[in-house]
């Protein structure tokens, strides 16, 4: 059987981790301004909005352009903290990684079916996220801020890979 | 009424996301300041608010229409008290002496009030052929309320609790008609909101008081002012002598007689020995230590965050009068670490007025990369004055892990100890352009038994001292974790 739950749990502590690591990359960066939180929460909100509308967002490429925006932002903030357009690009970025976080609960219905569930996994992974940023933060710092999204990301892009195999293998047990 | 049914839905589950991130805040902000808003106790707070939600998600397909009701509605009801009820549950538990287990418990059942309620909306509406469509909608309309409330919140910035409250009461009496279609739990929760909120106002400063009487051992308080600023919980408290008190997020700021003390050695005595033709003042909201600093400097920059405590400053610690006339004086409202990457000065003096590495946001600003950034901004003998929150010794505690960030970006590090101000203060520079004869000379009027520790001397204290830097911030866990357990569960 497919654990779905772990898979949402994994994707709440994804997005959570992100969420506050694009934060304190900025806080740290740019302003601890309260802008700079209104900025990020609310790009974040926007690409969600708009992933739950998008038919072709594969879970691959959701994950993969998340932290694709992620690492280029991370790389925008330390060269050219102050241009003017970095604070823009920066909530362009956090919007387009916020697209699989709306998609994600389209993706997993179609698979999962109990709405409840998926909410419930979902949120104790995001809460989890928020004790786990804190504690890696404060132990760690910028390694941290580095390695969480893209040790995170990539577990859940090896989890696409076991969920294909497993669709696949169930498919070929219904048609023997 | 089809095109009503077809609207009923989405306006429910958009009032729905609205009310969650205005409760997000209230419960955040209020709960922080009851507990005294360390990092730990942010953090804490922000997951138990999470941790109702999920419960919320787990139980939401678990009961009947006819129970979700009932629950629904008793919930709202328990809403009308706020923030009467937990305030006066906490003035209760500090008054009984119980232990910190029943803060915890306080705080996680009022969690559940706070969030779960609102998590069972969206989970019960999506099912059958339409539930991919409907989580389209919903889902959107959810996120898109939570954002409205976002807008809401930025409304109520360095307002009382009684500007948002009601239009939450407002918005949840639209949710119970939605959702229950019955005219006469929406008439009662209108009139009882009505009825609740003519006595907001004076609630919320009397339970502020009380909590203040009860958790912080005021003998008598009285609330002069408690707003919410964009980042925290500002409240100008006074005691039974006229005695006022500053506090943010619940954790003492300052008092009027400390900041006599605190701004003589931060920043007149500096002031005085430098002359400087440039200074920069980072933090002190309360702007006490502009008419210090002004008449020893050629010009004067002060740079604060908060207008919420701006606005506390101006209306209870420094009378308006004292800042008229000071042209040379300019004012900024930003973020320390981003007016200093962008200002095109340097000066002679940087006074770094701001609260205790408690939070990440203030640890930042006593790290090495932080004191990197002000030399750079910096004269050659240029120098920054840092206050200690406590007395330097041979151990890896605050004070000595802020020195040891100073001594790491610094060449020259002085540190005087007052038992006046009951704190250590540092003024560090690459070449300071005084001694510890003139520091003395200068402050024997002040305090006589001032314990002044020289450049040559303050290494001793390093030894076992980490410098403070944003890969090691573990201050802020570990001291926030000692000073949570020490306040709610030692039994000594």
């Amino acid at each position: 059987m497919i654990k779905f739950p772990v898979y949402a749990f994994l994707t709440g502590l994804y997005f959570s981790t992100l969420q506050f690591c694009y934060l304190i990359l900025l806080q740290i960066n740019i302003s601890s301004a309260y802008l700079t939180y209104m900025v990020i929460t609310t790009s974040w909100l926007v690409g969600s909005i708009i992933g739950l509308w998008l038919k072709n967002l594969d879970r691959n490429i959701g994950v993969g352009l998340g932290l694709f925006c992620y690492y280029s932002v991370y790389a925008l903030v330390l060269t050219v903290p102050f241009s003017s357009f970095t604070l823009i690009l920066a909530a362009f970025g956090c919007c387009i990684s916020g697209l699989w976080a709306g998609r994600f609960f389209i993706f997993i219905l179609l698979q999962y079916k109990q709405v409840d569930r998926i909410f419930f996994h979902e949120n104790n992974g995001f809460w989890a996220g928020i004790v786990m940023f804190f504690l890696g933060f404060t132990l760690l710092g910028r390694p941290f801020v580095f390695w969480a999204p893209m040790i995170l990301g990539g577990l859940l892009l090896l989890k696409h890979i076991w969920i294909k195999k497993n669709r696949t293998k169930a498919k070929n047990s219904q048609f023997s | 009424m089809n095109r009503y049914n077809a609207l009923k839905e989405p306006v429910l589950l958009f009032l729905v996301g609205a009310c969650l991130s205005i409760l997000q805040f209230v419960m955040i902000r209020d709960f922080v300041t009851i507990l005294y808003g360390e990092e730990v106790v942010i953090i804490l707070v922000t997951a138990a608010f999470f941790l109702g939600l999920s419960i919320g998600y787990s139980l939401s397909l678990k009961f009947s229409d006819k129970f979700f009701e009932i629950a629904f509605l008793t919930m709202a009801f328990v809403h009308l008290t706020f923030p009467f009820s937990y305030r006066m549950l906490a003035v209760g538990i500090a008054k009984l002496d119980l232990s910190g287990y029943w803060y915890m418990s306080l705080m996680f059942v009022y969690a559940l009030i706070f969030s779960s309620i609102f998590a069972v909306f969206l989970p019960r509406r999506i099912h059958g052929e339409t539930a991919f469509q409907k989580m389209k909608i919903l889902y959107s309309m959810e996120l898109i309320g939570f954002a409205a409330g976002f807008a809401i919140i930025g409304l109520s910035w360095n307002k009382g609790v009684d500007f948002i409250i009601p239009i939450y009461w407002a918005l949840l009496a639209v949710v119970i008609h939605l959702s229950l279609q019955k005219k006469i739990w929406t008439m009662a929760f209108v009139l009882s909101a009505v009825v609740a909120g003519s006595f907001l106002t004076p609630i919320d400063l009397r339970t502020t008081a009380l909590l203040y009487e009860h958790k912080h051992s005021f003998n008598k308080a009285t609330t002069l002012m408690s707003i919410n600023s964009p980042y925290q919980k500002v409240e100008v408290m006074e005691d039974e002598y006229g005695e006022r008190y500053l506090y943010l997020d619940g954790l003492q700021n300052l008092n009027a007689s400390d900041l006599e003390d605190l701004n003589y050695f931060i920043a007149e005595v500096p002031a005085r020995l430098i002359k400087p033709t440039k200074a920069l003042i980072i933090g002190n909201g309360t702007l006490s230590s502009v008419p210090k600093v002004y008449p020893h400097s050629k010009f004067l920059q002060s740079v604060e965050l908060d207008a919420g405590v701006l606005l506390a400053g101006e209306k209870f610690f420094t009378p308006t009068q004292d800042l008229i006339g000071l042209d040379r004086w300019n004012l900024t409202i930003d973020d320390g670490k981003h007016f200093l990457k962008t200002t095109e000065h340097k000066f002679d003096l940087i006074i770094m007025d701001i609260p205790s590495p408690l939070t990440i946001q203030e640890a930042i600003l006593h790290t090495v990369e932080f004191y990197q950034l002000a030399r750079s901004k910096m004269t050659a003998q240029g120098v920054i004055a840092v206050q200690l929150s406590g007395p330097l010794q041979h151990n890896n505690r605050t004070p000595a892990q802020v020195v040891a960030a100073l001594s790491k970006t610094f060449k020259q590090v002085m540190v005087i100890e007052s038992d006046k101000a009951d704190r250590s203060f540092a003024y560090a520079s690459d070449q300071l352009p005084f001694s510890k004869p003139d520091v003395r000379k200068l402050t024997s009027s002040y305090e006589e038994n001032l314990e002044i520790l020289s450049p040559s001397d303050v290494p001793f204290y390093l030894t076992r001292a980490e410098p403070l830097a944003l890969d090691n911030l573990d201050l802020v866990l570990r001291r926030g974790w000692e000073r949570f357990t020490d306040r709610y569960f030692d039994d000594d």
